[in-house]
């Protein structure tokens, strides 16, 4: 049976429910205080309010999906740590069975973005990039600039720095931290969904954008379709493939932007090791859901 | 660039990462979720089954987020990966 740990609201999770079928137990971290939980160093069991039951005996796999994204109403936050230390154990009790799915919500702690920039530039062609307080280290960089951020997290007043183009480097505050890239002028956004090591490419026009970051300009209807399927080259399967074995990757999203209007040559720009996926194929008419439960059935 | 950043830039002051800074939105589906926990999966108001959630919980100039119980999203940027992404 497969454990999925996520939130009760999340909508990629209700299509893997109802695509798996029979044999998985839905844990939402928002809802902690409904399921009935033991956890010991001999055996663990968790069962919802129906009667639903897992427990180690059963318990074959382990997807994590979002479920720190959901917020379990106005506990204290040490009550929350408690029961997020406990979602930390037992899907550690799925790794160290080899049992866990996917890769762990705590990925990017590890290794971060520069990191894996550092290892994909192996395989594809990387913009400029630097991590830089005090504005050093920088000489070799383009007369065009973006900042974006590491952690994309919220400020106080629940704004996030998303990539903005900046006019030039002296117009920067040295005294903050800045994730400095060359900027790469690009007809095509490019992301690529793998999952057990099959690619799903989708490309996104980028002409007529306001501002340079498509996730600020996405439309959460879907009532028109932004990306669209199309093939990679051989050179990029082989590229990205080589890439997700370095990188120890089976699942994840991979963005790119294409040299102009080349779709056969891509720069990389990050690996969303726990990115959202179910918007390239909201319909199901790729299989992008197909694809992800067949593999968590493995 | 949002347009507090291209001010202050006008007047000479420097930019900072909080000044370039998008606000993001926290609007609430008109549906409302109800969790089933015999089918594991959201019912909606409307009869729909499947929730659409399947981006972020907050979003950008978009009209709708996902925290259906209007609360704020954990922020725990320290897990999940980028929460935007």
């Amino acid at each position: 049976m497969l454990l999925l740990i996520t939130g009760a609201a999340d909508g990629t999770s209700d299509r893997l429910v109802v695509n798996y079928g029979d044999g998985v137990f839905r844990f939402n971290y928002d809802l902690w205080h409904q399921y009935k939980v033991v956890f010991t160093t001999e055996y663990w069991s968790i069962e919802n309010p129906v009667g639903l039951k897992i427990d180690s005996s059963e318990a074959t796999a382990c997807f994590w999906w979002k479920a720190l994204q959901y917020y379990p109403g106005n506990e204290d936050r040490a009550i929350k740590e408690e029961v997020k230390y406990f979602l930390r154990e037992i899907y550690s009790w799925f790794k160290l069975r080899g049992l866990a799915k996917g890769n762990s919500p705590y990925y990017h702690n590890d290794l971060g973005k520069i990191n894996i920039l550092s290892i994909a530039k192996k395989y594809f062609p990387i913009p400029n990039s630097a991590y830089s307080v005090g504005l050093i280290g920088l000489s070799n960089f383009s007369d065009s600039l973006i900042v974006k951020s590491l952690a994309s997290s919220q400020s106080d007043d629940k704004s996030v720095l998303m990539t903005t183009s900046i006019p030039s480097l002296d117009t920067l505050d040295p005294n903050f931290p800045w994730f400095v890239q060359d900027e790469i002028e690009s007809d095509w956004d490019v992301t690529i969904f793998m999952c057990d090591s099959r690619l799903f490419a989708f490309k996104r026009s980028r002409i007529g954008m306001d501002g340079i970051d498509w996730r600020t300009q996405q439309d959460f209807t879907f009532e028109d379709q932004e990306w669209f399927p199309f093939d990679l080259t051989e050179e990029t399967t082989d590229s990205l493939l080589s890439l997700s074995a370095e990188l120890g990757v089976e699942f994840g999203r991979f963005d790119f932007m294409a040299e102009r209007d080349d779709l056969s040559k891509l720069f990389f720009l990050e690996l969303n090791a726990s990115g959202q996926w179910v918007f390239l194929d909201i319909e199901n008419r790729y299989g992008l859901v197909d694809s992800v439960v067949s593999w968590l059935k493995t | 660039m949002n347009d507090e950043a291209k001010k202050s830039l006008a007047m000479g002051i420097l930019l900072t990462p909080l000044l370039l800074s998008t606000s993001t939105l926290e609007v609430h589906y008109e549906d409302v979720f109800t969790y089933d926990h015999e089918r594991q999966v959201n019912t909606m108001e409307n009869g729909t089954q499947l929730a659409s959630n399947t981006m972020s919980s907050t979003t950008f100039n978009g009209t709708q987020t996902f925290d259906w119980q209007g609360n704020p999203s954990d922020s725990d940027t320290d897990s999940d990966a980028d929460p935007f992404g």
